[in-house]
């Protein structure tokens, strides 16, 4: 699975407003909901709060994969947002959070789910690629980090 | 507690062992005499010469006082009479009996029926067929046990390069699992283990233990990179009590199952009592006969012949010729030490399963199920907790809990929980743990009232 043929595009926020962490999942799940209809934006933001409720998504080094499951929902997407600032967001470090990757997959996909959440959290410990990230001026920047770290595995 | 143990042969020496170093008051009858000063030098406790199913022997023993009879000989008779004779004439009120014979687990039973007293029958047999069919059921493990009533394994697995996970946090399983209970229980890295606290990073080379919700069981497989079982060959050698009663547990789960059984007259046997397996005839350990039935499409390979040093033999053999897994029946600890500088993947003891399932079973124990990862250096346990226990009361977090000392799961009202640091144990909740082996005094003590 390659992470650019789930990621959607035209969500992708290189400078995210939000500075709370449940404004952050509302600005995610709107962004993405404007770009692919199918997903209804309240919906999905419950769901990504109740999936923080239980562990925070925050995996440190100033990353989040915020995740959860949608019904009505056939295949995986995600999207990409960067806060300049930083957000607290709970994560295991303790220290804000920069680089936020969402991913929201259909209700039945247990294994599509985790590979992607593997795959993910895989590329996001590679300190070049969250360098490459902090540092992209514009959207192509980034997808370009994410088609070259797509490449390497 | 005043304990009498039947039979010195390993189960009992083992067994007497760790329960007078439990505090408990133990002696030990055994026929031989040879054997008989053997234990009095190596054990600290009361050994009676005599044979065990006599009444004179058992009284000698202190049977009339004891509050716990274990009859642990090789023999099932043996056993049947002893235990009849602890319930019946010295009415001791537990009785655990080893009968690897259902039929005769069956009658023990019945003639005990009349009597107070509370029996448990083990069957190692019997367990260690079940503790293939688990193994079985989750591919690519080493080891398997059960919790929770069936709802959370703990399974070993080997990490391989480019495994997913090679150089993960083993904190990521709970961003895989946030739901459940499942967590990386314990790691085996070169000669050592540990219980890994949220910092620990998986590595190439490491055997590491999940714990499992029984529901994350396929996609964990998945990111293994693990199929099913089921879809793949099993290979039986050898049609004894234990293999014939494999093949009738597995036979209508695996699709291709092949029996292979040097003795003629039981390889009919067999096939008679096999409706789906095939049997074959012929010499486990014959490279000709493996390389006909294709051992190179074997998933699994289980040696459970009676002769264990051919169990090695044919185990090694069928992994070199291309079998996924190979275990192997080996119950004699010297042969079972040299396993693990083989390729055997797992062996299989009836004598260490027939040791746990006895501790499990001491009266007024806590403990529901037990069992000892790398060589007893880590303990998982599913243990009751008893009303006044100083487990209960403080939150998770408050009990500082050190590294090393694993709360898994807390089964309360049927259901799962995942334990966070703000909850709280309470009495008659089932509380699954994992200890390393330094940290079993302070366990016990979160455990006892």
């Amino acid at each position: 699975m390659k992470i650019m043929d789930i990621l959607v595009k035209d969500a992708v926020i290189l400078d995210i407003e939000s500075q709370e962490k449940d404004a952050v999942l509302l600005e995610l799940a709107k962004r993405l909901a404007a770009a692919e209809p199918v997903l209804d934006e309240e919906r999905l933001h419950k769901v990504l709060i109740e999936r923080e409720a239980l562990q925070s998504t925050g995996i440190g080094d100033g990353v989040a994969i915020p995740h959860g499951k949608l019904p009505g929902l056939s295949r995986l997407v995600a999207s990409f947002a960067r806060s300049k600032a930083g957000v607290d967001f709970q994560s295991i470090d303790g220290q804000k959070t920069h680089l936020f990757f969402l991913l929201v997959v259909p209700e039945h996909s247990g294994g599509q789910h985790l590979k992607a959440l593997a795959r993910i959290s895989r590329f996001f410990r590679d300190a070049s690629f969250r360098k490459a990230l902090e540092e992209a001026s514009s959207t192509e920047d980034v997808l370009r980090a994410i088609e070259e770290e797509d490449g390497k595995f | 507690m005043q304990i009498v143990i039947v039979g010195g042969g390993q189960v009992g020496t083992t067994l007497a062992g760790k329960l007078s170093s439990e505090g408990h008051d133990v002696s030990v009858i055994e026929r031989e005499a040879a054997r008989v000063a053997d234990l009095a030098d190596s054990l600290d406790v009361r050994v009676v010469a005599g044979n065990g199913a006599t009444a004179d022997a058992l009284r000698r023993a202190g049977a009339a006082d004891a509050s716990l009879v274990v009859a642990a000989t090789e023999s099932d008779e043996a056993n049947f009479v002893c235990g009849r004779v602890a319930a019946s004439m010295f009415k001791v009120p537990h009785v655990v009996v080893r009968l690897r014979e259902p039929d005769h687990e069956e009658a023990f039973r019945e003639l005990s029926r009349s009597d107070a007293v509370d029996i448990v029958c083990v069957n190692p047999e019997a367990a260690a067929v079940e503790e293939i069919a688990s193994l079985l059921e989750v591919p690519g493990a080493l080891d398997v046990s059960s919790f929770m009533g069936g709802e959370l394994i703990v399974a070993g697995f080997p990490i391989h390069e480019g495994s997913e996970f090679a150089e993960r946090p083993v904190l990521d399983m709970r961003l895989f699992f946030a739901e459940t209970p499942s967590l990386v229980a314990a790691i085996h890295r070169g000669d050592g283990a540990l219980v890994p606290d949220g910092k620990e990073t998986i590595r190439t080379g490491d055997i590491v233990y999940f714990a499992l919700a029984r529901s994350d069981l396929d996609g964990m497989l998945d990111l293994l990179g693990l199929s099913q079982e089921s879809s793949r060959k099993v290979m039986v050698a050898g049609a004894g009590r234990m293999g014939l009663a494999l093949a009738r547990r597995l036979e209508n789960q695996i699709d291709s199952l092949v029996i292979l059984e040097p003795d003629e007259d039981r390889a009919r046997r067999a096939s008679e009592q096999l409706a789906h397996a095939i049997v074959v005839h012929g010499p486990v350990t014959s490279e000709r006969l493996l390389d006909e039935e294709q051992i190179e499409r074997v998933g699994t390979f289980v040696a459970l012949t009676d002769d264990h040093e051919t169990n090695l033999v044919a185990g090694l053999l069928a992994k070199r010729m291309g079998a996924g897994r190979a275990f192997a029946l080996v119950d004699n600890p010297a042969l079972a030490n040299l396993i693990g500088e083989t390729t055997i993947d797992a062996i299989i003891s009836p004598r260490l399963l027939a040791i746990g399932l006895t501790l499990q079973h001491i009266p007024g124990a806590v403990v529901h199920q037990m069992a000892a990862l790398l060589g007893d250096r880590v303990e998982v346990l599913e243990a009751e907790v008893a009303k006044g226990a100083p487990v209960c009361g403080d939150a998770i977090a408050g009990l500082d809990l050190p590294r090393g000392l694993l709360f898994v799961a807390i089964g309360r009202d049927g259901e799962l929980k995942v334990p966070r640091g703000t909850d709280r144990v309470e009495p008659g909740d089932r509380l699954l743990v994992v200890a390393a082996s330094e940290h079993r005094a302070r366990l016990s003590e979160l455990l006892t009232p």
